[in-house]
């Protein structure tokens, strides 16, 4: 391994223990984009997701909420407990709220209460 | 002499009589005095609390990377805000002590405005930063004149 390599490895090392010191709550998007080792273009991709069902949702489109989780495994290629992350994260950021909220609505558990209450 | 007496004594009671009136009626304006203190005192710490509210919503926005604003509700955000500024601005007259507060409250309310006419997002990135000092000031003057109307003790 050259020393570039061993250099990003510490460096990714050292990022992933700052992720650990984030408080979720108070920086919901940065502490996701972190544990989901997203880069930029990642992130603007999860954004285009969301955008898409809000503007379905803005022109008052039928909405079908397994195919935008679908949307999200398929593209990022997780499963359910990280999509429950991703709507999380967007919702205790305020962002895209009304997408979050009518998800969690369709998916209701334990972890969406604060979502849906 | 009968008669003298009663009439003494009658006056006598009347002024007795008047006297307690004079008396009510000072502990009346007294009392009239402190609940408007008391109401004075209390509209301001509400304030206080309506403009915190105010400046949590203005936090969502505060944020200068571009990705973590997106798909904000910037209307909703500044509709709720308004809202903070109207309940407050309710609870203050148009002249009096307060009027530094109310003065304070119409700069946000100024500021907030210009967030919501303002097109390039330079602009309304210095829009959010500048209200949200606003209302840190608006939060520490309710503050300061609560403390001043404690330790004065009654009403200027």
């Amino acid at each position: 391994m050259t020393d570039i390599n061993k250099e990003l490895e510490k460096v990714k090392f050292h990022i992933r223990l700052i992720g650990e010191t984030i408080d979720h709550r108070t920086y919901p998007v940065p502490s996701l984009v972190i544990e989901m080792d997203w880069d930029s273009d990642d992130l603007n991709r999860a954004h285009d997701i969301f955008e898409k069902y809000d503007t379905k949702l803005q022109n008052e489109e039928e909405v079908n909420w397994t195919y935008f989780e679908s949307e999200l495994r398929k593209i990022f290629d997780i499963g359910y407990q990280k999509v429950k992350s991703i709507i999380l994260a967007f919702f205790r950021n305020h962002q895209w709220t009304e997408v979050c909220t009518l998800y969690a609505k369709s998916h209701m558990c334990k972890e969406f209460h604060e979502i849906a209450r | 002499m009968v008669l003298t007496t009663i009439t003494i004594i009658g006056t006598v009671l009347t002024a007795i009589g008047t006297g307690v009136t004079l008396w009510q009626a000072s502990r009346v304006k007294k009392y009239r005095k402190q609940i408007a203190f008391d109401l004075r005192k209390i509209h301001l710490s509400e304030i206080g609390e309506l403009l915190k509210r105010a400046q949590d919503e203005g936090r969502k926005l505060l944020t200068h990377v571009q990705q973590l604003n997106r798909g904000k509700g910037i209307i909703k955000i500044t509709e709720s805000i308004q809202g903070y500024i109207d309940k407050s601005l309710n609870l203050l007259p148009l002249s009096g002590p307060d009027t530094d507060v109310r003065n304070q409250i119409l700069s946000v309310q100024t500021q907030l405005r210009d967030l919501q006419n303002a097109e390039d997002d330079d602009v309304k990135k210095q829009c959010v930063s500048e209200m949200h000092t606003l209302i840190q000031d608006s939060i520490s003057l309710c503050k300061e004149m609560v403390s001043n109307l404690e330790i004065g003790g009654e009403n200027d």
